[in-house]
């Protein structure tokens, strides 16, 4: 779908930006793929949670409740599983994406591989404490169906896959900015272009290399001021948190 | 006979509902005791709480004189609910083996367990078969022995038999009465049909949350006039409620019998009882 859809249409927008080298179509191809891994997680955390909310609307949920585990250990059970799946396909998808990058572009990254599957797993944390704090208030099997497509569309828009995320207006972009997938899209972007982004611009002033970094959700600017990496990392890991405390404290009082 | 679970001045509103309303009655150890009630009556919630699924309002509940909210989930009352909820790609052996673990119970005191339940319930014929090949029967059973796994003291039946055939539904009821003879399991259960009460020694009825009737079931049938009389004349019949078949001949003494094609007399059903309390409630 993206080779069909997007790749050209991306292509040609870094062109018309300015920035010509034979690296463009590598940038993009790094570029889009960073944001479909998170979307892949994602969307694949989902699936775990169909199965949570087949189990509350069935009394599975109940027929647990009444043993010896707590609905914390519960709740926390579907989370770990929906972080192991959604890790395990997306690391799948992600060395076979890296297995055709090496054969095409002769790139291999031994740090950038690393570091590439640890944003992976924080992704995946991130997503499926996220979505299970929405799935807490979903009654039935039609609410989880209408906020699946929904989310399936929109985390599209928000980690920039679908359109660069400079393209959006200062507001929507202020917005997606405290998305914490579109950060971790971000932190994703700059592990995976480190090694083409100098090759593209070697030739262009450091004045307009920002153009390129945020353009296309490499760097996230917000309101003049650029994220870096390290901020981004503990801005991820205090979401997690947060979440983990909303998490607990909506588990003790919703009742099944 | 002392109480096993005790409930006093139970209340549990949602929204502006009150949906329990000063709820209070005793559950006899050992017995069994029926709690009856239209559907919203609070049936569900009461069961629900009792679980420790909810939280009352206010009110207390006692487990064998403790607090039961106090106490931890370790099994000490078994249920089981109406849908059936074990895994439909495992077998009943297995189901039993991951729900018994949920409980931590050591492994080979789980097992025994198992042989045990399995024996007193009849199951070796369907133990290896896949939870979703099982008859109606065989599931409800199987969900009872999953209940039962970790010897609990009373055991809450959540409308056992609904969407059951009749057969399906004497079968379970003879599981349920064994657990009751042989092992003087208490057993607290609701149910839509109201014949299922005549295995109840004691009953409990609910209506919108509150309390109409609480005592032993064969006084309920008294209390409420015992006896139906039914004359059926040439132009129609005539229905009474009566307490004796004396003030039913006293009656009669007034009616012109000439008129008259047929007299019955007998008890009233325990449906014709919750019926009237109904409309009086």
């Amino acid at each position: 779908m993206y080779f069909l859809f997007i790749r050209d249409f991306t292509i040609k927008a870094v062109a018309d930006y300015g920035f010509v080298s034979d690296f463009n179509s590598f940038f993009v191809d790094r570029l889009m793929v960073s944001g479909l891994f998170i979307v892949i997680g994602a969307t694949s955390t989902l699936s775990i949670v169909a199965i949570f909310i087949h189990d509350k609307c069935f009394g599975i949920l109940r027929d647990f409740c009444v043993t010896t585990l707590s609905k914390v250990n519960i709740i926390y059970s579907y989370i770990i599983a929906a972080i192991i799946i959604s890790t395990f396909l997306t690391l799948l998808i992600y060395f076979g994406v890296e297995i055709f990058f090496n054969i095409y572009y002769d790139s291999f990254s031994i740090k950038g591989i690393i570091s590439a599957c640890f944003l992976i797993v924080v992704s995946n944390i991130v997503s499926s404490h996220l979505i299970f704090l929405i799935a807490l208030f979903l009654p039935n099997i039609t609410s989880f169906s209408t906020f699946e497509t929904l989310y399936g569309v929109v985390i599209g828009f928000f980690t920039g896959v679908y359109i660069p995320i400079g393209y959006y207006p200062n507001l929507i972009r202020n917005v997606f900015f405290f998305f914490p997938l579109t950060q971790t899209t971000s932190m994703l972007r700059q592990v995976n272009t480190n090694g083409i982004t100098p090759q593209i611009l070697v030739n262009y002033p450091k004045e307009i290399h920002s153009i390129l970094y945020e353009t296309f959700g490499i760097h996230l600017n917000f309101e003049g001021h650029v994220m870096l990496f390290h901020q981004q990392l503990l801005g991820i890991f205090f979401m997690i948190l947060l979440m983990q405390i909303l998490t607990y404290f909506l588990i003790q009082y919703i009742e099944w | 006979m002392d109480n096993i679970l005790k409930i006093s001045h139970v209340c549990k509103t949602r929204g502006k509902i009150n949906v329990l309303n000063n709820v209070s009655f005793a559950i006899p150890k050992g017995s069994i005791f029926a709690f009856l009630g239209s559907n919203g009556a609070g049936k569900s919630t009461l069961i629900h709480i009792l679980l420790k699924l909810m939280k009352p309002n206010s009110g207390e509940i006692m487990l064998e004189n403790k607090l039961l909210h106090h106490l931890k989930n370790d099994g000490q009352i078994g249920v089981v609910f109406q849908d059936n909820t074990l895994d439909e790609d495992l077998s009943v052996y297995d189901n039993l083996m991951i729900r018994g673990s949920l409980y931590r119970i050591e492994k080979k005191r789980l097992k025994n367990n198992i042989t045990h339940i399995v024996n007193l319930l009849s199951m070796e014929s369907f133990l290896y078969k896949k939870y979703g090949e099982c008859s109606g029967g065989q599931k409800r059973i199987a969900m009872i022995a999953r209940a039962i796994i970790v010897e609990p003291k009373v055991l809450i039946l959540d409308e056992p038999t609904t969407a059951l055939d009749p057969k399906i539904r004497k079968t379970v009821w003879d599981v349920i009465l064994k657990l009751n003879g042989e092992k003087n399991m208490t057993i607290f259960f609701s149910s839509h049909y109201l014949e299922e009460a005549y295995y109840a020694k004691y009953v409990c009825i609910l209506n919108r949350g509150k309390i109409l009737y609480e005592g032993e079931t064969e006084q309920l049938l008294y209390q409420n006039g015992r006896k139906k009389l039914i004359l059926k004349e040439k132009n129609g019949f005539r229905e009474l409620y009566v307490n004796s078949i004396q003030e039913g001949l006293q009656y009669m003494n007034h009616c012109n019998l000439s008129k008259l094609v047929s007299i019955s007399l007998g008890d009233l059903s325990l449906e014709e009882v919750f019926l009237k309390m109904m409309e009086g409630g």
